[in-house]
């Protein structure tokens, strides 16, 4: 059992995955419906593997980091300047950075596989615990999380109190895409190893869908995906085991993530976790009210 | 104190909406240690004056000078950095969070156990004692707007824009409010005191302005009296003060609206109706007036349908329709005119004549459509333009339109008449008052003792979510001083 | 340090459209030297691609899905039903319609046969679509999210089918099930795989909708949903039953084009993601492009579908750079129209003083 605990823990996919998932934490916490977030790791991922290809593991971590960091400023200038429905918004980038991403892979990649980055198991369990700690951390302890979980509950009322909206949706969207850069790149570089057209294409909906599972708080994000990174690594065991179609343990995170928000929702849970409330609601300033 | 430099000018300051006007330069300052009333009609532009103050809006022309640095503010920030602070009408909190982490946002510091001791210090001296820990969702409303102003003076501001601020606080802690404001200003703070009452702003103010229709139409030092501020306030329109009903024998014997013992809940799980019980029968006038905040809205909304019912019965004509959906009811005849047109009065997406046509069961004609416009003085008169390009009192008309389109049986109203200047206040009270002569049960809910006190057949007054008293007609004007009196204290 | 602000602009009706055209057709422009560039075609073959695009009767193939699922969601966003769960519904409508044609006996009626698979096709979209309006209308969970995973579930629904109890017995390489019988078969235009029967159908339900929407007190309603819970309850109308209605109707329309895709394209069930083929996504963007009134949504359609053709147009050498480039002008062209909507609705404000 301990053994099984520490393989998911220390498992490269699952370590993405939780990164993917806690970005997606500070981004919808500061009210913004992310569902650019499949485009953008679709395009990190295919940065990560072309620019370890050309230049290295560590300076590909930068290049990876910062190109994850200027599509996911595009997005926020649609959400925040342009006042764009995030929903809208979302899925147009998403094409736009799929083409991208397939684009930067073909035009760079010089073979179809790179060698996998080496990290061992108290490394990979260290960087995603480390993550968690440290997105609760900025979440609840700082002046700054204070301001994006208050954009997120009611962005009218956090202007009020003297926080400049756009920019806390902005500074959350850095914060949350540095992680889902750092996501990618593991994925690409020690899990993955291999690129070909749309890779990882899909993982940003499964994250969307894991944070929403766990009422979008990171400490609780952590054992939920733990949890669905078990089932999914062990999706060829399942099937020979008691014969489980892949496809109807493809479909669980999909089918749990309702079940679980249907639960808090029909609870009096929902106020003790308090869910940000004004998530996908264009903030415009000058909105007329009686 | 006129030799001395303002701490803030406001210097022809424009701002349009669309094809509607809120300010066409207004200018005028603030000295330190002032309290400058701002009085004006809804609609005549002093929140929009406000909130361009405090950086929620920007100017389409104009400037601001802070301390001789001109500038415009483009976010709450900005203004808060320069000392400036507005306390609405609405406490703007953040209702999932702890006090503690309200206070600590609009400081922009992280909720630390100084900040705690701090902040217990500053609720102690403004006589209020609230765990600080607690959700703002579990507090009252007197008390989120409390902290609201706490908040601000916390950071020391050198101008409080209170807009309406005090309107809907209870009468003891409305003084107790003031008071705070007033001390403010003796300790060298500036106040723009944003009202539309004109003695309140007179017991307040040092200095006045009157706004109309976007325009400063009068600046007045202390000691000018009511006359002169009114006729500032509505230029040479009529004003009726005063309009007599003429009381009617009531004919019918069965009740078309009852109440029996009925409770509400608010958002937080306070009963804000408590055990109310009425009767309207067909023909009669109905008011229940009360401070604001007092359940009249919850008793509205909760006959409406749009709040529900935690026990007793509700009837409409003999049927019981305690949980049935507001639809239903109205379907069944009753017709509820919400206060906050933008909101629930009108769908601001549709042109005035999809609005009116979805008050009608029936199809409505051309010549209707026309005929409801002119009879409610709605301008433009354009019915295929969009609503949300009307004023916010035009706005409000358009949702009167429900009442002309047939004889309801029963008519809830509550506070109809807010957003409306003296002559369209004056219409439509008189709809009501017809409606009723025609037959129509008509519940008006209210907070403005003078707008019901001559049209109503019978007038109970409503505090802490009961209804203490009912005063009968003839002569409620002779029951003025008393009615005043239970409103206040109960 | 100047100061800049965002404040609204209200332009007319005939401005605001007159600026989305002029910004489709310059980002077309610049789609095109882009890939000029890119590709290092000349701009003039470029063009012809371009102008090609628009006149090839292939259109009316993206045409015949893209409409009836976009008037569809024009009505639901309308009303302020978020559904996102379009793609999900179109592939449960091909399930329907397969099912019918495939395993009941009403599969070799002729005639009956499509139009039973239709119906069944819709039934079916609707159906996919009911728990996330339920689960708004009763527990108030946000239904853009809930329709979005649905659109995954539906995928792997298919998925299943087609590997395991559905398999076709003839079948080989990618799991299909088996060909539909002729007779519940729509037949197509001459050369092409799109029918006109379909084509005109679709037309018809967008102006049978644009009616309801904009001619009868329910659409209207449904239409004031969009701005006020309580105003629609306060004129007497359920808004839980309208919301109900758009959320159906959104859900029955993409169920109607999935039914179409399979009678007249596939003429088989394939894998969730093939028959869905992400138009169900596009389709949002579509009716989003067409202001939300399904009229304009015709030629919304018309110009999405040629972006389609265009992208296949561009596809000179290799494939796979001829996908990814397509993706990345269409995403691009999508991405402007945003912007164009920016444009007509506010302004940016800069002052120096």
């Amino acid at each position: 059992m301990l053994v099984e605990v520490v393989k998911i823990i220390s498992d490269p996919l699952v370590v993405a995955l939780v990164l993917w998932v806690l970005g997606d934490i500070f981004v919808e916490r500061s009210g913004v419906i992310n569902l650019a977030l499949d485009g953008i790791i679709t395009a990190a991922i295919a940065t990560a593997f072309v620019s370890t290809q050309n230049f290295g593991y560590l300076i590909s971590l930068l290049i990876t980091v910062t190109i994850t960091l200027a599509f996911a400023s595009l997005f926020m200038i649609f959400i925040n300047i342009l006042h764009a429905y995030h929903v809208l918004t979302g899925l147009a980038l998403n094409i736009l950075f799929y083409g991208l991403s397939a684009l930067i892979g073909l035009r760079f990649q010089q073979s179809p596989s790179i060698t996998t980055l080496n990290l061992n198991s108290l490394t990979l369990a260290s960087i995603s615990i480390l993550t968690v700690a440290l997105t609760w951390l900025i979440l609840y302890k700082t002046s700054i999380g204070t301001a994006i979980r208050a954009c997120g509950f009611n962005p009218r009322a956090a202007e009020h109190s003297g926080v400049k909206v756009w920019r806390i949706r902005f500074l959350a969207s850095v914060i949350g895409y540095i992680a889902v850069g750092i996501g990618s790149y593991i994925y690409a570089t020690v899990y993955r190893g291999g690129w070909s057209q749309y890779t990882g294409r899909g993982y940003g909906f499964l994250a969307i869908t894991l944070a929403m599972a766990s009422t979008w708080h990171p400490l609780l994000s952590y054992p939920i995906t733990l949890a669905f990174g078990y089932l999914y690594t062990s999706i060829y065991s399942l099937q020979l085991l008691y014969g489980i179609p892949p496809d109807v343990i493809n479909a669980i995170p999909y089918i749990a993530s309702i079940t679980i928000v249907t639960i808090v929702y029909s609870t009096p849970l929902h106020k003790k976790l308090a869910t940000p409330r004004a998530l996908g609601e264009v903030y415009f300033r000058e909105e007329r009210a009686a | 104190m006129m030799m001395r430099k303002p701490f803030i000018e406001v210097v022809e300051i424009y701002k349009k909406f669309g094809d509607v006007t809120a300010l066409n330069g207004v200018s005028l300052e603030i000295y330190p240690g002032e309290i400058l009333a701002v009085l004006g009609e809804n609609g005549s532009g002093k929140s929009t004056l406000a909130k361009i103050l405090y950086g929620l809006y920007f100017p389409d022309k104009g400037y601001i000078k802070v301390d001789d640095v001109v500038t415009v503010f483009s976010s709450p920030a900005e203004a808060k950095n320069r000392g400036i602070f507005l306390v609405s009408q609405r406490p703007q909190l953040i209702d999932d969070m702890s006090v503690l982490e309200n206070v600590a946002l609009f400081l922009n510091i992280s909720p630390s156990r100084d900040l705690k001791k701090k902040l217990e210090v500053t609720l102690r001296d403004l006589g209020m004692a609230i765990d600080v820990d607690r959700g703002v969702y579990t507090l009252s409303y007197t008390e989120k707007q409390f902290i609201d102003l706490a908040k601000a003076l916390i950071t020391q501001p050198r101008l409080l824009i209170v807009d309406e601020a005090a309107t809907y606080l209870p009468r003891e802690l409305k003084l107790k409010f003031l008071d705070i404001i007033k001390k403010f200003a003796t300790r060298g703070g500036s106040v723009m005191y944003i009202t539309h009452k004109i003695l309140e702003a007179i017991e307040m103010g040092d200095r006045f302005i009157v706004l109309r229709k976007g325009n400063v139409v009068g600046v007045f030092e202390k000691g000018v009296d009511v006359t002169t501020i009114r006729r500032a306030m509505f230029g040479s329109e009529e004003y009726l003060t005063t309009f007599k009903r003429s009381p009617k024998k009531i004919t019918h014997e069965s009740f078309a609206l009852s109440v029996e013992n009925l409770i509400v809940f608010d958002e937080h799980g306070k009963p804000s109706v408590n055990d109310v019980s009425l009767n309207v029968r067909s023909g009669e006038l109905i008011s229940i007036v009360g401070i604001a905040g007092n359940g009249q809205k919850e008793l509205g909304e909760a006959i409406a349908g749009l709040r529900k019912a935690a026990r007793g019965r509700i009837m409409l004509n003999g049927n019981e329709i305690t949980h049935a959906p507001a639809s239903e009811r109205i379907k069944k005849g009753l017709i509820y005119v919400p206060e906050d047109p933008f909101r629930e009065g009108v769908a601001m997406g549709l042109t005035v004549a999809e609005n009116v046509k979805l008050f009608s069961q029936s199809k409505v004609s051309r010549e209707l459509l026309d005929a409801l416009i002119k009879k409610l003085d709605v301008n433009p008169s354009n019915p295929f333009i969009n609503v949300a390009k009307l004023s916010g009192g035009n706005i409000q008309k358009v949702s009167l339109a429900r009442l002309l389109l047939t004889t309801p049986k029963v008519v809830v109203a509550y506070s109809p008449t807010r957003m409306l200047d003296e002559r369209s206040k004056t219409l439509t009270l008189s709809i009501l008052q017809r409606l009723a002569e025609s037959g129509s049960a008509v519940l008006l809910l209210s907070e403005d003792i003078e707008e019901v006190l001559h049209i109503s057949t019978r007038l109970g007054v409503m505090v802490s979510g009961k209804i203490v008293r009912f005063f009968e007609t003839p002569d409620l004007e002779s029951y003025r001083e008393d009615i005043e009196k239970v409103m206040v204290h109960a | 340090m100047p100061k800049v602000a965002i404040v609204k602009r209200e332009l007319s009706k005939i401005a605001t459209v007159l600026a989305k055209v002029l910004v489709i057709l310059l980002g077309l422009l610049l789609a095109a030297t882009l890939t000029s560039i890119a590709t290092g075609n000349p701009l003039k073959l470029i063009s012809i691609t371009l102008f090609q695009s628009f006149t090839n009767l292939n259109v009316f193939v993206y045409i015949s899905t893209l409409l009836p699922t976009a008037v569809g969601l024009s009505l639901a966003f309308s009303a302020n039903a978020w559904n996102l769960g379009a793609e999900g519904q179109l592939v449960f409508g091909a399930i329907g319609a397969t099912f019918i044609a495939l395993f009941t006996p009403l599969g070799r009626q002729e005639i009956i046969a499509p139009i039973a698979a239709l119906i069944f096709a819709s039934l079916f979209g609707a159906l996919w679509a009911l728990p996330a309006a339920l689960l708004k209308m009763f527990r108030g969970i946000n239904e853009a999210l809930t329709t979005l995973l649905m659109n995954f579930i539906a995928y792997y629904v298919a998925n299943y089918l087609v590997k395991g109890p559905w398999r076709g017995r003839t079948v080989y390489g990618y799991p299909t099930t088996d060909m539909i019988p002729i007779e519940s078969r729509i037949p197509t235009a001459p050369g092409y795989s799109f029918s006109w029967y379909v084509v005109v159908a679709c037309i018809a339900i967008a102006v049978l909708l644009y009616l309801f929407l904009y001619r009868t007190r329910v659409g209207i309603a449904l239409r004031a949903l969009g701005s006020s819970i309580h105003f629609v309850e306060l004129s007497g109308l359920s808004s839980k039953k309208l919301f109900l209605i758009a959320f159906l109707i959104s859900g029955a329309l993409a169920g109607f084009a999935g039914g179409v895709k399979i009678l007249v394209y596939h003429k088989k069930l394939v894998e969730g993601s093939i028959v869905g083929g992400g138009y169900g996504f596009t389709s949002i963007m579509v009716s989003w492009l067409g202001g939300l009134n399904p009229l304009f949504v015709i030629p919304a359609s018309y110009y999405t579908a040629v972006l389609y053709i265009l992208s296949f147009g561009l596809q000179i050498g290799s494939a796979a750079v001829g996908d990814a480039l397509s993706s990345t002008i269409v995403g691009f062209l999508l991405a402007l129209i945003l912007l164009a909507d920016f444009l007509t609705r506010y302004r940016i404000v800069i002052r120096f003083r």
